[in-house]
């Protein structure tokens, strides 16, 4: 694939498709509460131990619905990478004198991220809003609140 | 003394699914006095209404004002400075939470997070309940 095809056709693709997740993932989380909100109103009419159990299980559901988050937050920052890739490529095209046609800019700034970037004031700490980190980098709640206590001191 | 479950909450996440499941979270947890905001400017509008909050509970990864930047509005308004402020994130750096320690965070909950946690730090800054 060519400089081109990778700016024009592979990267928006990428972008798209991750729309569509973020979109189903966000219409999923919706329907699960709607239908959880439906089942805790009918609780009230519920003996106590079954209330009491469903309760439980109902608070559950809602803490697993917080996937719609994290995953909105993932498909942001990896917008932020493809356009990272598709700033290099056209680097590369504008270098070997193959510079994009001003068309395909404006298409890519077409882009809703890109537009509600650039509509945006930069943050003042730009350098805290990184954020999800993965799994295997992000503090436990435990070393949250270890800091938190040294902190305090 | 106990808390008053009452008590006005502003919960403030670019997310509505977040919104709603956190609202979802405080009735479980008998808390039903609960408005909403989608970042940081409209949270400080929501606060200078003149309404009495007994607590916010704000994600920092917002636009145009993040968390961070509402908590310190919060801290510089004379009004609104000894307000309860939990910050809920995914920003899980060390240099995030000595940021936000610094701002006058009263605790810093790290998402994905689950009720218990929740209850916990609400204990920690606004007593039991």
């Amino acid at each position: 694939m060519t400089e081109n095809g990778i700016r024009d056709d592979l990267l928006p693709e990428a972008s798209r498709e991750l729309d569509a997740v973020a979109l189903v993932a966000e219409e999923a989380a919706e329907r699960i509460l709607t239908a959880v909100e439906k089942i805790d109103e009918l609780r009230a009419g519920m003996p106590e131990n079954v209330s009491e159990a469903v309760g439980e299980a109902i608070i559950e559901i809602f803490e697993a619905c917080g996937f719609q988050d994290l995953t909105g937050q993932r498909v942001g920052r990896i917008h932020q990478t493809l356009n990272g890739v598709a700033d290099r490529v056209e680097a590369v095209m504008t270098h070997t004198g193959h510079a994009p046609s001003s068309e395909a800019k404006r298409n890519r700034d077409k882009h809703p991220e890109n537009v509600e970037k650039s509509a945006s004031e930069p943050f003042s700490e730009e350098g805290l809003l990184n954020g999800p980190q993965l799994p295997s980098d992000a503090k436990t709640q435990e070393e949250i609140d270890a800091l938190m206590d040294q902190l305090s001191k | 003394m106990a808390v008053d479950k009452g008590m006005r909450i502003l919960i403030v996440d670019d997310y509505k699914t977040m919104l709603r499941i956190i609202r979802n979270l405080l009735k479980q947890l008998g808390f039903n006095n609960v408005d909403e905001a989608t970042d940081g400017s409209a949270a400080l509008q929501v606060l200078r209404r003149g309404d009495e909050y007994g607590l916010v509970i704000s994600d920092w990864n917002m636009e145009p004002m993040t968390g961070l930047q509402l908590l310190k509005e919060v801290r510089a308004d004379a009004k609104l400075k000894n307000t309860p402020f939990i910050m809920i994130t995914a920003e899980s750096k060390t240099e995030n939470v000595v940021a936000a320690k610094q701002a006058g965070v009263n605790n810093y909950i790290v998402k994905p997070f689950n009720a218990a946690t929740l209850k916990t730090k609400m204990t920690a800054v606004i007593g039991a309940f």
